[in-house]
Protein backbone atom coordinates (compact mmCIF):
# COMPACT_ATOMS: atom_id res chain seq x y z
CA UNK A 1 0.00 0.00 0.00
CA UNK A 2 2.55 2.18 1.20
CA UNK A 3 5.15 1.17 -1.72
CA UNK A 4 2.29 2.24 -4.32
CA UNK A 5 1.45 5.31 -2.65
CA UNK A 6 5.04 6.42 -3.06
CA UNK A 7 5.22 5.46 -6.56
CA UNK A 8 1.95 7.12 -7.65
CA UNK A 9 3.34 10.46 -5.69
CA UNK A 10 6.38 9.99 -7.67
CA UNK A 11 4.91 9.83 -10.98
CA UNK A 12 2.44 12.22 -10.74
CA UNK A 13 5.59 14.41 -9.74
CA UNK A 14 7.22 13.61 -12.94
CA UNK A 15 4.56 14.15 -15.08
CA UNK A 16 3.15 17.36 -13.47
CA UNK A 17 6.51 18.04 -14.39
CA UNK A 18 6.16 16.80 -18.13
CA UNK A 19 3.37 18.92 -18.39
CA UNK A 20 5.13 22.19 -17.60
CA UNK A 21 7.48 21.71 -18.92
CA UNK A 22 6.58 20.05 -22.32
CA UNK A 23 10.02 18.06 -22.60
CA UNK A 24 8.53 14.73 -24.57
CA UNK A 25 6.93 16.19 -27.41
CA UNK A 26 8.70 19.60 -27.34
CA UNK A 27 12.16 18.11 -27.61
CA UNK A 28 12.69 14.39 -27.75
CA UNK A 29 9.93 14.18 -30.86
CA UNK A 30 12.18 16.54 -32.93
CA UNK A 31 15.13 14.68 -32.01
CA UNK A 32 12.96 11.26 -33.07
CA UNK A 33 11.75 13.15 -36.47
CA UNK A 34 15.76 14.36 -37.28
CA UNK A 35 16.83 10.97 -37.25
CA UNK A 36 14.08 9.68 -39.00
CA UNK A 37 14.61 12.33 -41.68
CA UNK A 38 18.16 11.32 -41.73
CA UNK A 39 17.62 7.97 -41.67
CA UNK A 40 15.48 8.62 -44.65
CA UNK A 41 17.94 10.45 -46.66
CA UNK A 42 20.62 7.38 -45.62
CA UNK A 43 18.23 4.66 -47.41
CA UNK A 44 16.84 6.94 -50.02
CA UNK A 45 13.42 7.81 -51.40
CA UNK A 46 12.94 3.24 -52.43
CA UNK A 47 9.19 3.10 -50.86
CA UNK A 48 9.72 -0.41 -50.66
CA UNK A 49 13.06 -0.50 -48.82
CA UNK A 50 11.50 2.10 -46.86
CA UNK A 51 8.21 0.16 -45.53
CA UNK A 52 10.50 -2.73 -45.08
CA UNK A 53 12.63 -1.54 -42.60
CA UNK A 54 10.06 1.29 -41.49
CA UNK A 55 9.55 -0.66 -38.02
CA UNK A 56 12.86 -0.36 -36.96
CA UNK A 57 13.51 3.04 -37.68
CA UNK A 58 10.58 3.77 -35.86
CA UNK A 59 12.19 2.00 -32.90
CA UNK A 60 15.41 2.90 -32.86
CA UNK A 61 15.03 6.19 -33.31
CA UNK A 62 12.71 6.24 -30.52
CA UNK A 63 14.79 4.32 -28.41
CA UNK A 64 17.53 7.07 -29.05
CA UNK A 65 15.11 9.76 -28.66
CA UNK A 66 14.28 8.08 -24.83
CA UNK A 67 17.64 8.10 -23.41
CA UNK A 68 17.74 11.61 -23.95
CA UNK A 69 14.45 11.65 -21.78
CA UNK A 70 15.77 9.31 -19.33
CA UNK A 71 18.55 11.65 -19.02
CA UNK A 72 16.55 15.07 -18.77
CA UNK A 73 13.72 12.45 -15.68
CA UNK A 74 16.81 12.49 -13.28
CA UNK A 75 18.48 15.88 -14.30
CA UNK A 76 15.11 17.43 -12.36
CA UNK A 77 15.85 14.80 -9.89
CA UNK A 78 19.49 16.13 -9.14
CA UNK A 79 18.51 19.81 -9.31
CA UNK A 80 18.34 21.97 -5.73
CA UNK A 81 19.72 19.10 -3.71
CA UNK A 82 16.37 17.08 -4.15
CA UNK A 83 18.04 13.79 -4.48
CA UNK A 84 19.20 14.06 -1.08
CA UNK A 85 15.65 14.99 0.09
CA UNK A 86 14.52 11.87 -1.45
CA UNK A 87 17.91 10.15 -0.04
CA UNK A 88 16.76 10.91 3.65
CA UNK A 89 12.96 10.61 3.31
CA UNK A 90 11.88 7.14 4.64
CA UNK A 91 10.83 5.62 2.18
CA UNK A 92 10.91 2.03 -0.04
CA UNK A 93 13.86 3.08 -2.54
CA UNK A 94 12.23 0.62 -4.92
CA UNK A 95 8.79 2.76 -4.77
CA UNK A 96 11.02 5.46 -5.68
CA UNK A 97 12.02 3.60 -9.45
CA UNK A 98 8.98 1.97 -10.05
CA UNK A 99 7.29 5.95 -9.67
CA UNK A 100 10.25 7.15 -11.85
CA UNK A 101 9.57 4.07 -14.51
CA UNK A 102 5.97 4.40 -14.73
CA UNK A 103 5.93 8.08 -15.28
CA UNK A 104 8.85 7.54 -18.07
CA UNK A 105 6.83 4.87 -19.51
CA UNK A 106 3.78 7.46 -19.81
CA UNK A 107 6.43 9.83 -21.21
CA UNK A 108 7.92 7.03 -24.11
CA UNK A 109 4.15 6.04 -24.57
CA UNK A 110 3.31 9.94 -26.19
CA UNK A 111 6.96 9.81 -27.41
CA UNK A 112 6.42 6.14 -29.88
CA UNK A 113 2.86 7.14 -30.52
CA UNK A 114 3.92 10.32 -32.03
CA UNK A 115 6.68 9.07 -33.55
CA UNK A 116 5.02 6.16 -34.77
CA UNK A 117 3.14 8.64 -37.10
CA UNK A 118 6.05 10.34 -38.29
CA UNK A 119 6.99 7.08 -39.36
CA UNK A 120 3.32 5.82 -41.15
CA UNK A 121 3.40 9.15 -42.81
CA UNK A 122 7.20 9.85 -44.04
CA UNK A 123 7.99 5.90 -44.87
CA UNK A 124 3.94 4.94 -45.45
CA UNK A 125 4.33 2.18 -43.12
CA UNK A 126 0.74 0.77 -42.95
CA UNK A 127 -0.98 0.02 -39.51
CA UNK A 128 -1.96 -3.07 -40.13
CA UNK A 129 -5.78 -5.01 -39.29
CA UNK A 130 -5.12 -5.03 -35.65
CA UNK A 131 -3.96 -1.74 -33.93
CA UNK A 132 -5.28 -3.08 -30.67
CA UNK A 133 -2.14 -5.33 -30.74
CA UNK A 134 0.18 -2.67 -32.04
CA UNK A 135 -0.59 -0.95 -29.17
CA UNK A 136 0.14 -3.65 -26.98
CA UNK A 137 3.81 -4.04 -28.73
CA UNK A 138 4.07 -0.34 -28.50
CA UNK A 139 3.26 -0.12 -24.70
CA UNK A 140 5.00 -3.37 -23.67
CA UNK A 141 8.38 -2.40 -25.74
CA UNK A 142 7.94 0.97 -23.76
CA UNK A 143 7.45 -0.42 -20.46
CA UNK A 144 10.79 -2.30 -20.94
CA UNK A 145 12.72 0.74 -22.13
CA UNK A 146 11.32 2.54 -19.14
CA UNK A 147 12.48 -0.41 -16.51
CA UNK A 148 16.09 -0.24 -18.05
CA UNK A 149 16.34 3.87 -18.86
CA UNK A 150 14.84 4.39 -15.24
CA UNK A 151 17.43 2.15 -13.22
CA UNK A 152 20.80 3.16 -14.83
CA UNK A 153 19.30 6.76 -15.93
CA UNK A 154 20.03 7.58 -12.12
CA UNK A 155 24.10 7.09 -12.85
CA UNK A 156 24.03 9.79 -15.29
CA UNK A 157 23.44 12.63 -12.10
CA UNK A 158 25.60 10.89 -9.77
CA UNK A 159 29.39 10.50 -9.97
CA UNK A 160 32.50 12.01 -11.45
CA UNK A 161 31.12 12.28 -14.98
CA UNK A 162 28.25 11.44 -16.59
CA UNK A 163 27.25 7.64 -17.13
CA UNK A 164 27.22 6.56 -20.70
CA UNK A 165 23.88 5.53 -20.69
CA UNK A 166 23.92 4.14 -24.46
CA UNK A 167 26.49 1.67 -23.78
CA UNK A 168 24.92 0.68 -20.69
CA UNK A 169 21.08 0.54 -21.88
CA UNK A 170 21.15 -0.41 -25.31
CA UNK A 171 23.12 -3.71 -24.96
CA UNK A 172 20.80 -5.02 -22.27
CA UNK A 173 17.53 -3.86 -24.62
CA UNK A 174 18.88 -6.12 -27.38
CA UNK A 175 15.36 -8.64 -26.37
CA UNK A 176 13.06 -5.21 -26.49
CA UNK A 177 14.57 -4.20 -29.84
CA UNK A 178 14.47 -7.74 -31.71
CA UNK A 179 10.87 -8.58 -30.11
CA UNK A 180 9.11 -5.24 -30.19
CA UNK A 181 10.49 -4.51 -34.20
CA UNK A 182 9.94 -8.15 -35.33
CA UNK A 183 6.43 -7.97 -34.02
CA UNK A 184 5.71 -4.11 -35.06
CA UNK A 185 7.16 -5.92 -38.64
CA UNK A 186 4.45 -8.31 -38.40
CA UNK A 187 1.33 -6.62 -37.23
CA UNK A 188 2.36 -4.27 -40.23
CA UNK A 189 2.41 -6.89 -43.21
CA UNK A 190 -0.47 -8.56 -41.72
CA UNK A 191 0.61 -11.79 -40.18
CA UNK A 192 -0.13 -12.32 -36.73
CA UNK A 193 1.09 -15.93 -35.83
CA UNK A 194 4.62 -14.36 -34.55
CA UNK A 195 3.27 -12.25 -33.01
CA UNK A 196 1.68 -14.07 -29.33
CA UNK A 197 5.25 -15.38 -28.86
CA UNK A 198 7.07 -11.70 -29.59
CA UNK A 199 4.35 -10.51 -26.51
CA UNK A 200 5.11 -13.05 -24.62
CA UNK A 201 8.89 -12.68 -24.34
CA UNK A 202 8.57 -8.49 -24.03
CA UNK A 203 6.35 -9.78 -21.24
CA UNK A 204 9.45 -11.80 -19.74
CA UNK A 205 11.29 -9.07 -20.24
CA UNK A 206 9.65 -6.19 -18.74
CA UNK A 207 8.73 -8.38 -15.39
CA UNK A 208 12.44 -9.80 -15.16
CA UNK A 209 13.73 -5.60 -15.16
CA UNK A 210 10.27 -4.38 -13.14
CA UNK A 211 11.47 -7.19 -10.32
CA UNK A 212 15.56 -6.85 -10.57
CA UNK A 213 15.01 -2.92 -10.90
CA UNK A 214 13.04 -2.78 -8.06
CA UNK A 215 15.51 -4.49 -5.76
CA UNK A 216 18.55 -2.99 -7.03
CA UNK A 217 17.19 0.66 -7.31
CA UNK A 218 18.34 0.97 -3.49
CA UNK A 219 21.70 0.37 -4.29
CA UNK A 220 22.57 2.82 -7.06
CA UNK A 221 21.66 5.45 -4.22
CA UNK A 222 24.03 3.44 -1.56
CA UNK A 223 26.67 6.21 -1.15
CA UNK B 1 31.18 -19.56 -2.79
CA UNK B 2 32.42 -20.30 0.40
CA UNK B 3 34.74 -22.97 -1.61
CA UNK B 4 35.51 -19.79 -4.20
CA UNK B 5 36.50 -18.02 -0.94
CA UNK B 6 39.04 -19.86 0.61
CA UNK B 7 40.47 -21.35 -3.04
CA UNK B 8 40.93 -17.93 -3.67
CA UNK B 9 42.70 -16.82 -0.29
CA UNK B 10 44.77 -20.37 -1.36
CA UNK B 11 45.85 -19.06 -4.96
CA UNK B 12 46.67 -15.61 -3.05
CA UNK B 13 49.62 -16.65 -1.38
CA UNK B 14 53.37 -16.51 -3.09
CA UNK B 15 53.84 -19.82 -3.40
CA UNK B 16 50.52 -21.15 -4.48
CA UNK B 17 50.78 -18.48 -6.88
CA UNK B 18 54.18 -19.08 -8.77
CA UNK B 19 53.13 -22.75 -8.73
CA UNK B 20 49.67 -21.93 -10.70
CA UNK B 21 51.95 -19.92 -13.19
CA UNK B 22 54.08 -22.35 -14.00
CA UNK B 23 51.10 -24.71 -14.75
CA UNK B 24 49.27 -22.34 -16.81
CA UNK B 25 52.78 -21.77 -18.52
CA UNK B 26 52.54 -25.98 -18.83
CA UNK B 27 49.05 -26.03 -19.39
CA UNK B 28 48.71 -23.87 -22.73
CA UNK B 29 52.07 -24.82 -24.30
CA UNK B 30 50.90 -28.44 -23.94
CA UNK B 31 47.57 -27.30 -24.97
CA UNK B 32 49.32 -25.74 -28.24
CA UNK B 33 51.54 -28.92 -28.45
CA UNK B 34 48.55 -31.35 -28.65
CA UNK B 35 46.30 -28.77 -30.69
CA UNK B 36 48.69 -28.39 -33.53
CA UNK B 37 50.85 -31.43 -33.79
CA UNK B 38 49.84 -34.50 -31.78
CA UNK B 39 45.95 -34.93 -32.70
CA UNK B 40 45.32 -35.99 -36.39
CA UNK B 41 43.18 -33.26 -38.32
CA UNK B 42 39.13 -33.46 -38.67
CA UNK B 43 37.89 -35.78 -41.22
CA UNK B 44 35.46 -32.78 -42.53
CA UNK B 45 37.35 -29.38 -42.02
CA UNK B 46 40.71 -30.37 -42.28
CA UNK B 47 43.16 -28.33 -40.10
CA UNK B 48 41.21 -25.50 -39.34
CA UNK B 49 39.19 -27.59 -36.89
CA UNK B 50 42.58 -27.21 -34.59
CA UNK B 51 40.99 -23.81 -33.88
CA UNK B 52 38.56 -25.69 -31.68
CA UNK B 53 40.93 -26.38 -29.02
CA UNK B 54 41.36 -22.92 -28.22
CA UNK B 55 37.82 -21.45 -29.35
CA UNK B 56 35.63 -23.21 -27.30
CA UNK B 57 37.44 -23.43 -23.80
CA UNK B 58 38.03 -19.61 -24.39
CA UNK B 59 34.18 -19.03 -24.78
CA UNK B 60 33.43 -21.51 -21.70
CA UNK B 61 35.66 -19.48 -20.10
CA UNK B 62 34.11 -16.35 -20.83
CA UNK B 63 30.24 -17.21 -20.01
CA UNK B 64 32.28 -19.11 -16.72
CA UNK B 65 33.63 -15.44 -15.72
CA UNK B 66 30.46 -13.72 -15.96
CA UNK B 67 28.87 -16.19 -13.58
CA UNK B 68 31.03 -15.73 -11.32
CA UNK B 69 30.50 -11.52 -11.68
CA UNK B 70 26.97 -12.69 -11.40
CA UNK B 71 27.57 -14.97 -8.05
CA UNK B 72 29.80 -12.11 -6.82
CA UNK B 73 27.68 -9.38 -7.48
CA UNK B 74 25.13 -10.81 -5.52
CA UNK B 75 27.14 -11.86 -2.57
CA UNK B 76 28.41 -8.00 -2.88
CA UNK B 77 24.68 -6.55 -2.09
CA UNK B 78 24.11 -8.57 0.47
CA UNK B 79 27.18 -8.47 2.48
CA UNK B 80 28.83 -5.24 1.76
CA UNK B 81 31.84 -6.67 1.96
CA UNK B 82 34.68 -5.16 -0.73
CA UNK B 83 36.55 -8.10 -1.25
CA UNK B 84 33.11 -9.55 -3.49
CA UNK B 85 33.95 -6.52 -5.69
CA UNK B 86 37.10 -7.15 -5.80
CA UNK B 87 36.35 -10.67 -7.49
CA UNK B 88 33.85 -9.62 -9.23
CA UNK B 89 35.31 -6.90 -11.31
CA UNK B 90 38.79 -9.11 -11.47
CA UNK B 91 36.60 -11.10 -12.96
CA UNK B 92 34.55 -9.59 -15.54
CA UNK B 93 37.93 -8.06 -17.31
CA UNK B 94 39.35 -11.82 -17.53
CA UNK B 95 35.84 -12.79 -19.11
CA UNK B 96 36.32 -9.71 -21.42
CA UNK B 97 39.39 -10.44 -22.20
CA UNK B 98 38.37 -14.03 -23.72
CA UNK B 99 34.89 -13.03 -25.00
CA UNK B 100 37.11 -10.75 -26.91
CA UNK B 101 39.16 -13.78 -28.01
CA UNK B 102 36.42 -16.12 -28.60
CA UNK B 103 34.95 -13.83 -30.95
CA UNK B 104 38.14 -13.41 -32.75
CA UNK B 105 38.88 -17.21 -32.82
CA UNK B 106 35.29 -17.58 -34.14
CA UNK B 107 35.91 -15.20 -36.85
CA UNK B 108 39.45 -17.10 -37.92
CA UNK B 109 38.10 -20.21 -37.47
CA UNK B 110 33.98 -19.22 -39.92
CA UNK B 111 35.86 -17.60 -42.30
CA UNK B 112 37.26 -20.97 -44.09
CA UNK B 113 34.65 -23.13 -42.79
CA UNK B 114 31.46 -20.34 -43.59
CA UNK B 115 32.97 -18.27 -46.34
CA UNK B 116 32.31 -15.46 -43.52
CA UNK B 117 34.47 -13.42 -40.91
CA UNK B 118 30.74 -13.29 -39.12
CA UNK B 119 27.26 -14.33 -39.29
CA UNK B 120 24.40 -13.31 -37.23
CA UNK B 121 24.12 -16.80 -35.59
CA UNK B 122 22.62 -16.98 -32.55
CA UNK B 123 25.51 -17.88 -30.43
CA UNK B 124 27.67 -15.13 -32.14
CA UNK B 125 25.24 -12.54 -31.35
CA UNK B 126 24.69 -13.39 -27.77
CA UNK B 127 28.44 -13.29 -27.23
CA UNK B 128 29.18 -9.93 -28.99
CA UNK B 129 25.92 -8.33 -27.00
CA UNK B 130 27.42 -10.00 -23.98
CA UNK B 131 30.60 -8.79 -24.75
CA UNK B 132 28.80 -5.17 -24.98
CA UNK B 133 27.44 -5.60 -21.27
CA UNK B 134 30.24 -6.37 -19.71
CA UNK B 135 32.59 -3.43 -21.62
CA UNK B 136 29.94 -1.20 -19.91
CA UNK B 137 30.50 -3.07 -16.52
CA UNK B 138 33.87 -1.71 -17.12
CA UNK B 139 33.08 1.42 -18.39
CA UNK B 140 30.93 2.15 -15.41
CA UNK B 141 33.42 1.79 -12.94
CA UNK B 142 35.16 4.78 -14.37
CA UNK B 143 33.05 7.23 -13.96
CA UNK B 144 31.66 6.56 -9.61
CA UNK B 145 33.37 9.18 -7.49
CA UNK B 146 33.68 6.70 -4.62
CA UNK B 147 34.83 3.03 -3.72
CA UNK B 148 31.97 2.17 -2.47
CA UNK B 149 29.89 3.68 -5.06
CA UNK B 150 31.49 1.88 -7.99
CA UNK B 151 31.03 -1.06 -5.97
CA UNK B 152 27.89 -0.99 -5.58
CA UNK B 153 27.01 0.16 -9.36
CA UNK B 154 28.93 -2.39 -10.92
CA UNK B 155 27.52 -4.79 -8.68
CA UNK B 156 23.87 -4.09 -10.14
CA UNK B 157 25.21 -3.91 -13.60
CA UNK B 158 26.76 -7.32 -13.10
CA UNK B 159 23.08 -9.04 -11.26
CA UNK B 160 20.81 -6.99 -14.16
CA UNK B 161 23.52 -7.98 -17.11
CA UNK B 162 23.45 -11.56 -16.03
CA UNK B 163 19.29 -11.63 -15.83
CA UNK B 164 19.51 -10.04 -19.42
CA UNK B 165 21.90 -13.12 -20.71
CA UNK B 166 18.83 -16.16 -20.82
CA UNK B 167 16.70 -13.53 -22.42
CA UNK B 168 18.73 -11.98 -25.31
CA UNK B 169 19.08 -15.35 -25.93
CA UNK B 170 16.12 -16.42 -26.68
CA UNK B 171 14.99 -13.38 -28.65
CA UNK B 172 18.80 -13.91 -30.66
CA UNK B 173 17.36 -17.80 -31.47
CA UNK B 174 13.75 -17.11 -32.36
CA UNK B 175 14.95 -14.19 -34.60
CA UNK B 176 17.14 -15.72 -36.36
CA UNK B 177 15.24 -18.90 -36.60
CA UNK B 178 12.75 -16.89 -38.17
CA UNK B 179 14.94 -16.63 -41.77
CA UNK B 180 16.19 -20.06 -41.51
CA UNK B 181 20.26 -20.32 -43.09
CA UNK B 182 21.67 -23.37 -44.27
CA UNK B 183 22.27 -25.52 -40.46
CA UNK B 184 25.94 -24.54 -39.62
CA UNK B 185 27.85 -28.00 -39.40
CA UNK B 186 29.68 -27.79 -35.88
CA UNK B 187 32.15 -30.57 -34.67
CA UNK B 188 29.58 -32.24 -32.54
CA UNK B 189 30.82 -33.96 -28.99
CA UNK B 190 29.51 -37.13 -29.03
CA UNK B 191 30.74 -38.11 -32.71
CA UNK B 192 34.04 -36.75 -31.80
CA UNK B 193 37.49 -39.00 -31.81
CA UNK B 194 38.84 -39.97 -28.30
CA UNK B 195 42.24 -37.78 -29.23
CA UNK B 196 40.24 -35.14 -29.87
CA UNK B 197 38.33 -34.98 -27.06
CA UNK B 198 41.17 -36.04 -24.69
CA UNK B 199 42.84 -32.76 -26.05
CA UNK B 200 39.79 -30.71 -25.50
CA UNK B 201 39.15 -31.85 -22.30
CA UNK B 202 42.87 -30.87 -21.65
CA UNK B 203 42.46 -27.32 -22.56
CA UNK B 204 39.65 -26.76 -20.56
CA UNK B 205 41.67 -27.80 -17.98
CA UNK B 206 44.72 -26.13 -18.89
CA UNK B 207 42.14 -22.64 -19.56
CA UNK B 208 40.91 -23.15 -16.43
CA UNK B 209 44.23 -23.12 -14.71
CA UNK B 210 44.97 -20.01 -16.55
CA UNK B 211 41.62 -18.41 -14.88
CA UNK B 212 42.77 -19.28 -11.64
CA UNK B 213 46.26 -18.10 -12.04
CA UNK B 214 44.86 -14.49 -13.80
CA UNK B 215 42.02 -14.07 -10.87
CA UNK B 216 45.01 -14.67 -8.47
CA UNK B 217 47.46 -12.05 -10.36
CA UNK B 218 44.34 -9.55 -11.09
CA UNK B 219 43.01 -9.83 -7.34
CA UNK B 220 46.43 -8.61 -5.63
CA UNK B 221 47.01 -5.79 -8.45
CA UNK B 222 43.34 -4.78 -7.05
CA UNK B 223 44.18 -4.91 -3.71
CA UNK B 224 47.50 -3.10 -4.78
CA UNK B 225 45.79 -0.48 -6.44
CA UNK B 226 42.48 0.15 -3.99
CA UNK B 227 45.62 0.49 -1.78
CA UNK B 228 47.42 3.30 -4.20
CA UNK B 229 44.18 5.07 -4.56
CA UNK B 230 43.15 5.24 -0.49
CA UNK B 231 46.88 6.83 0.23
CA UNK B 232 46.16 8.97 -2.45
CA UNK B 233 43.14 10.11 -0.62
CA UNK B 234 44.41 10.56 2.33
CA UNK B 235 47.39 12.89 1.30
CA UNK B 236 45.00 14.77 -0.68
CA UNK B 237 42.89 15.45 2.04
CA UNK B 238 43.50 18.73 4.37
CA UNK B 239 43.52 16.82 7.51
CA UNK B 240 45.73 13.78 7.92
CA UNK B 241 44.93 11.04 10.29
CA UNK B 242 48.11 11.16 12.00
CA UNK B 243 51.36 14.02 12.21
CA UNK B 244 53.06 13.84 9.19
CA UNK B 245 57.10 13.81 9.81
CA UNK B 246 58.85 16.14 7.18
CA UNK B 247 60.00 12.81 5.29
CA UNK B 248 56.25 11.81 4.65
CA UNK B 249 55.57 15.30 3.81
CA UNK B 250 58.52 15.31 1.16
CA UNK B 251 57.86 11.99 -0.10
CA UNK B 252 54.17 12.96 -0.38
CA UNK B 253 55.01 16.13 -2.74
CA UNK B 254 56.68 14.12 -4.38
CA UNK B 255 53.91 11.73 -5.40
CA UNK B 256 51.64 14.75 -5.91
CA UNK B 257 54.49 16.29 -8.82
CA UNK B 258 54.21 12.86 -10.09
CA UNK B 259 50.39 11.98 -10.45
CA UNK C 1 45.29 -28.01 -52.74
CA UNK C 2 48.51 -26.20 -51.91
CA UNK C 3 47.29 -23.16 -51.51
CA UNK C 4 44.00 -23.95 -49.07
CA UNK C 5 46.76 -25.83 -47.08
CA UNK C 6 48.64 -22.92 -46.78
CA UNK C 7 45.54 -20.41 -46.22
CA UNK C 8 44.02 -22.16 -43.43
CA UNK C 9 47.81 -22.71 -41.58
CA UNK C 10 47.82 -19.00 -41.23
CA UNK C 11 44.45 -18.85 -39.51
CA UNK C 12 45.70 -21.99 -37.45
CA UNK C 13 48.97 -20.14 -36.54
CA UNK C 14 47.21 -16.75 -36.16
CA UNK C 15 44.56 -18.37 -33.59
CA UNK C 16 47.05 -19.90 -31.60
CA UNK C 17 49.39 -17.21 -31.45
CA UNK C 18 47.22 -14.31 -30.36
CA UNK C 19 45.38 -16.92 -27.78
CA UNK C 20 49.05 -17.02 -26.39
CA UNK C 21 49.67 -12.94 -26.95
CA UNK C 22 46.30 -12.01 -25.30
CA UNK C 23 47.09 -14.18 -22.17
CA UNK C 24 50.61 -12.79 -22.23
CA UNK C 25 49.59 -9.00 -22.72
CA UNK C 26 47.31 -9.56 -19.98
CA UNK C 27 49.54 -10.54 -17.80
CA UNK C 28 52.59 -7.93 -18.50
CA UNK C 29 49.72 -5.37 -17.98
CA UNK C 30 48.85 -6.60 -14.81
CA UNK C 31 52.79 -6.77 -13.62
CA UNK C 32 52.89 -2.64 -14.57
CA UNK C 33 49.76 -1.98 -13.00
CA UNK C 34 51.22 -3.48 -9.73
CA UNK C 35 54.31 -1.68 -10.42
CA UNK C 36 52.50 1.66 -10.89
CA UNK C 37 50.12 1.23 -7.54
CA UNK C 38 53.43 -0.13 -5.39
CA UNK C 39 55.37 3.25 -6.67
CA UNK C 40 52.85 5.35 -5.45
CA UNK C 41 52.01 3.83 -2.79
CA UNK C 42 55.84 4.20 -1.75
CA UNK C 43 56.03 7.61 -2.58
CA UNK C 44 53.03 8.50 -0.32
CA UNK C 45 53.89 6.70 2.58
CA UNK C 46 57.75 7.03 2.40
CA UNK C 47 58.50 3.21 3.27
CA UNK C 48 57.18 -0.18 1.27
CA UNK C 49 53.63 -1.51 1.69
CA UNK C 50 53.92 -5.38 3.59
CA UNK C 51 53.57 -7.32 0.25
CA UNK C 52 49.95 -9.06 1.60
CA UNK C 53 48.24 -6.11 2.80
CA UNK C 54 44.15 -5.91 2.01
CA UNK C 55 42.31 -2.76 2.30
Amino acid sequence: MLTANVAWAIARKDLRLELRAQYTLGSALPFAATMLLAFGFALGPDRLLLVRTAPGLLWLAGMFAAIDLFHRSYQAEAADGALEGLLLSPVDKGAVYLGKAAAAAVQLGALFTATAVTVALLFGLPVGPSPVLLALTTALGVIGLSALGSLFGLLTVLGRRQAALPILVLPLATPVLIAAIRATTELSTGSTDQVAGWIGLLVAFDAAFLATGYLVFTHLLED
Amino acid sequence: MKLLNTLLIKAGSDGAQRLLGWATLVGLFTTGVLGLLVVPPDAAQGDVQRLMYVHVPAAWLAFTSFGVVFVTSIAYLRTGRIRWDRIAVASAEIGVLFCVLTLFLGALWGRPVWGTWWTWDPRLTTTVVLLLIYVGYLSLRRIADSPSRRAHWSAVVGVVGFVDVPIVHMSVVWWRSLHQEATVVRPGAPTMESGMLFTLLFAFLAFSVAYGYLMAVRLRVGRLEDHAATSVMSQASPRPRRPVSVRTAAAADGGENRG
Amino acid sequence: MVVRTVDNLGYIITGYAVTAGAIAAYRWQLNHRARRARVLITALSGRRPASRRSR
